[in-house]
C-alpha cells in the first residue's frame, strides 16, 4: 500500500480544529464544550504526528505525549469546577452562568 | 550546547525548582500544623531561597553562569533573570496582601492557596527562560491550571466558580489554539528550538519561507493563544467577568502575573525565535491593529464600570494595548528600543498593581465591598491606604514624574522613532492616556473630595497595610532611580537579540 501524502493528514487535522472550534463556540454545555476542546488538541496531535513521521524527527511524538498529559490534568480541573458548580447549583448550562456580565 | 546534563545545568534551573519545592512543601506543612500564621511565614520568608539562587545567577556566585541548559531547553540570559526577579516579587506581594483575607474569606487551608501561587510563579519564571517550544506549552499550562484552580477558589460563592468554569474553557480553547501554532511552525522549520527556527527563518537559503503562509498561519496562531492570556482585544472576554468574580488576591495576581508571564513567552518566540520576520515582516501591522483596539476598548470601557475590580479589568486591558505598542515598536525594525519600554513598564506595572489591589483587598478585607461608590471618603476612614493606592493609580494614569509616566514615556518614544508606520498608534495612546486620567482622578476624587457614608475608621489588616507601604517605597525608588532601572533591563533587552 502506498503512504499517504502528508497533506491529507495535514486537511484531516485542519478540519477536526474547526469543528472542535466551533463546538466550543456553539454548544453550551460545558461538558460538552470539553469534548469539543479534547478534538481541538487531538487534531493538532495528528498535525504533530504527521509532521514528526514526513521530518524523521521525534519532537513532535515528544510534544504528542506531554500534549496528552496536560489535557488530562487540564480536564480533571475543569470537571472539579463543574462538580462544584453542580452542587451550588444543579444546573451546569452555561447560558445559567449569568450573574456576571458586563 | 552540551550534549550531557550538569550540576550547573541544575544550578540554572535552581530558582524554578526551589519556588515547585517551597510549594510542596507548604503543602505539607498543612498537614502537621493548625497554625495558618506559621505556614504563611514559611511560604513567604521560604521565598529568600529561590531569590537567593537567583542573585548567585546574576552575580555568578558559584563560577561563571551557564548560558543554556538541559539540550537548550533552559536560557540562562539576562532577560530570563529579569523575569525571574520579576515574578518573585509577584508572589511576595500576592501572598503578603491575601494573607488576611484568605483567612476571612476562603475557608481552605492557607498550605493549599500558597502552594497553588507558588506552583504557577514557578510556570511562569520558566515561560521566561525557556528557549524551546515544548517547554514553553508545559510552562504556560503550570502557570494556567493553577490560575484556574485560584479563581474558583472561594466553592461557596457562586460568582467565583462561574468565573473558574469560563476561565478553564477559554484558557483550554487558547491553548489549543497556540498549539496548533506551534504544530505549523515545527511543520515548517523541522525543530522545537527557537534558536533554531530563528536560525531557519533568518538564513538566505530558506528566503522562500519569507512567504510561507503555513509559517505565518503558525505565527498568527500563536499570537491568538498569548493573546487570550494578556487580554488583548478581541481575545479579551475572560478578563471583567474572571477578574470580578475571583477572590481578589486572585484577580491581583491574574493582572501582573498572567500578563507579564504572556509577554515574556510572546517576547522570547517572536523576538528571539525570529518569528516577527515571518511573511516578509509585516506581522506588525497586526499587532499595531490590535494594540490600538485594546487600548482604546478597555480605556472607554472603563469609564462605565461601577465595580472596581471591573474598573481594573479594563484598565488592564488598556495597559495590555500600551504593551502591544512596545511589540509593535519591536516587530517592526526588530530593533531593541521598544523592548527596553516593555521591560521597564511591566516592572513598573507589577510594582504598581500590587499597591493599587492592596487597596481594593484593604477595602474588601474590611467591608466586604467592591464597588467604585464603596471608596467614598476612604480619605479619611483609612488615610494610609488611600494615600497609598491614589499614589499607585496616578502611576498608572501616567502622571509625571512618577515612573508609570517615565515607563509610558519610553514606550511611546521607541514606537516614534520608527517612523511614520506608528505615528498614528503613537498619537491614539496619548489620547487613550487622556481618557484613562478620567476613570483613575474619578476614585481619586470619591477617596479625598466625597463625604464617607459612615465615619468611621476601618481596621485594615496589618499584611496588606505592610504591601501599600512596600509598594510604595518601591515606586518611589523606581521613580527616582528609573536611570539603574533603565541600565538593568537594557542588558536584558539586548540578550534578546545576542544569539542571532
Amino acid at each position: 500500500m502506498g503512504e499517504m501524502p502528508v497533506t491529507a493528514y495535514l486537511i484531516v487535522s485542519a478540519l477536526l480544529f474547526t469543528i472542535g472550534t466551533i463546538g466550543v463556540l456553539v454548544r453550551r454545555n460545558p461538558l460538552v464544550m470539553f469534548m469539543s476542546i479534547e478534538l481541538m488538541l487531538n487534531a493538532v496531535n495528528l498535525s504533530f504526528m504527521a509532521f514528526a513521521h514526513f521530518l524523521n524527527s521525534v519532537d513532535g511524538w515528544m510534544f504528542v505525549f506531554l500534549v496528552l498529559t496536560v489535557a488530562a490534568a487540564e480536564v480533571v480541573v475543569g470537571l472539579a469546577i463543574i462538580v462544584s458548580i453542580f452542587r451550588t447549583r444543579r444546573s451546569i448550562d452555561v447560558d445559567d452562568l449569568n450573574s456576571l456580565k458586563g | 550546547m552540551t550534549s550531557q546534563i550538569t550540576i550547573e545545568q541544575f544550578w540554572l534551573l535552581s530558582p524554578e525548582l526551589s519556588v515547585v519545592l517551597l510549594g510542596f512543601l507548604v503543602l505539607g506543612l498543612d498537614l502537621l500544623t493548625k497554625r495558618r500564621g506559621l505556614v504563611t511565614a514559611v511560604a513567604i520568608i521560604g521565598l529568600a531561597v529561590p531569590t537567593f539562587f537567583s542573585i548567585s545567577l546574576a552575580t555568578s556566585l558559584f563560577g561563571p553562569r551557564p548560558t543554556s541548559g538541559f539540550f537548550g531547553m533552559l536560557l540562562g540570559d539576562q532577560y530570563s533573570l529579569f523575569f525571574q526577579f520579576l515574578f518573585l516579587i509577584v508572589a511576595f506581594g500576592v501572598m503578603l496582601a491575601s494573607y488576611g483575607y484568605a483567612e476571612k474569606y476562603l475557608r481552605v487551608t492557607p498550605g493549599e492557596y500558597y502552594s497553588v501561587i507558588l506552583f504557577s510563579v514557578a510556570g511562569m519564571m520558566l515561560m521566561g527562560s525557556t528557549g524551546e517550544l515544548i517547554t514553553i506549552y508545559i510552562a504556560l499550562e503550570l502557570t494556567s491550571i493553577p490560575l484556574y484552580i485560584l479563581a474558583g477558589f472561594s466553592r461557596t460563592d457562586t460568582r467565583s466558580a462561574e468565573a473558574a468554569i469560563k476561565y478553564v474553557l477559554l484558557g483550554a480553547m487558547s491553548s489549543a489554539i497556540l498549539l496548533y501554532g506551534m504544530a505549523l511552525t515545527y511543520g515548517v522549520t523541522g525543530t522545537t528550538d527557537l534558536h533554531a527556527i530563528a536560525a531557519v527563518i533568518t538564513s538566505p537559503q530558506h528566503g522562500i519561507l519569507s512567504g510561507n503562509l503555513m509559517l505565518l498561519a503558525g505565527a498568527v496562531f500563536m499570537f491568538v493563544g498569548f493573546g487570550f492570556k494578556i487580554s488583548a482585544v478581541p481575545f479579551h472576554m475572560w478578563a471583567p467577568d474572571i477578574y470580578e468574580g475571583a477572590p481578589t488576591p486572585a484577580t491581583l495576581f491574574f493582572s501582573v502575573g498572567s500578563k507579564a508571564a504572556g509577554f515574556a513567552a510572546i517576547m522570547r518566540i517572536f523576538v528571539f525565535g525570529g518569528l516577527a520576520s515571518v511573511s516578509g515582516n509585516y506581522l506588525w501591522v497586526m499587532v499595531a491593529i490590535i494594540a490600538a483596539i485594546t487600548m482604546t476598548l478597555g480605556n472607554v470601557i472603563a469609564l462605565l464600570q461601577t465595580n472596581i475590580k471591573r474598573m481594573m479589568a479594563y484598565s488592564s486591558i488598556g495597559q495590555a494595548g500600551y504593551l502591544l505598542v512596545g511589540l509593535a515598536a519591536v516587530m517592526i525594525h526588530n530593533t531593541a528600543a521598544g523592548i527596553l519600554g516593555l521591560l521597564t513598564f511591566l516592572a513598573v506595572y507589577v510594582v504598581t498593581n500590587i499597591g493599587a489591589f492592596a487597596g481594593i483587598i484593604g477595602l474588601a478585607d474590611a467591608t466586604g465591598k467592591e464597588n467604585i461608590r464603596d471608596f467614598d471618603g476612604l480619605g479619611r476612614r483609612s488615610p494610609w491606604i488611600a494615600f497609598g493606592m491614589g499614589l499607585c493609580l496616578l502611576s498608572l494614569a501616567g502622571i509625571p514624574p512618577q515612573a508609570g509616566f517615565m515607563s509610558k514615556l519610553f514606550i511611546f518614544f521607541a514606537a516614534w522613532q520608527q517612523g511614520s508606520g506608528l505615528t498614528w498608534l503613537v498619537v491614539l495612546g496619548l489620547l487613550n492616556s487622556a481618557i484613562a486620567i478620567v476613570y483613575y482622578v474619578n476614585v481619586l476624587w470619591r477617596m479625598f473630595a466625597v463625604d464617607p457614608a459612615k465615619r468611621d475608621r476601618l481596621t485594615i489588616p496589618g499584611s496588606v497595610n505592610l504591601t501599600m507601604t512596600l509598594s510604595v517605597i518601591g515606586i518611589i525608588a523606581l521613580t527616582i532611580a528609573f536611570g539603574v532601572l533603565l541600565t538593568h533591563v537594557g542588558t536584558s533587552a539586548n540578550s534578546l537579540f545576542t544569539l542571532h
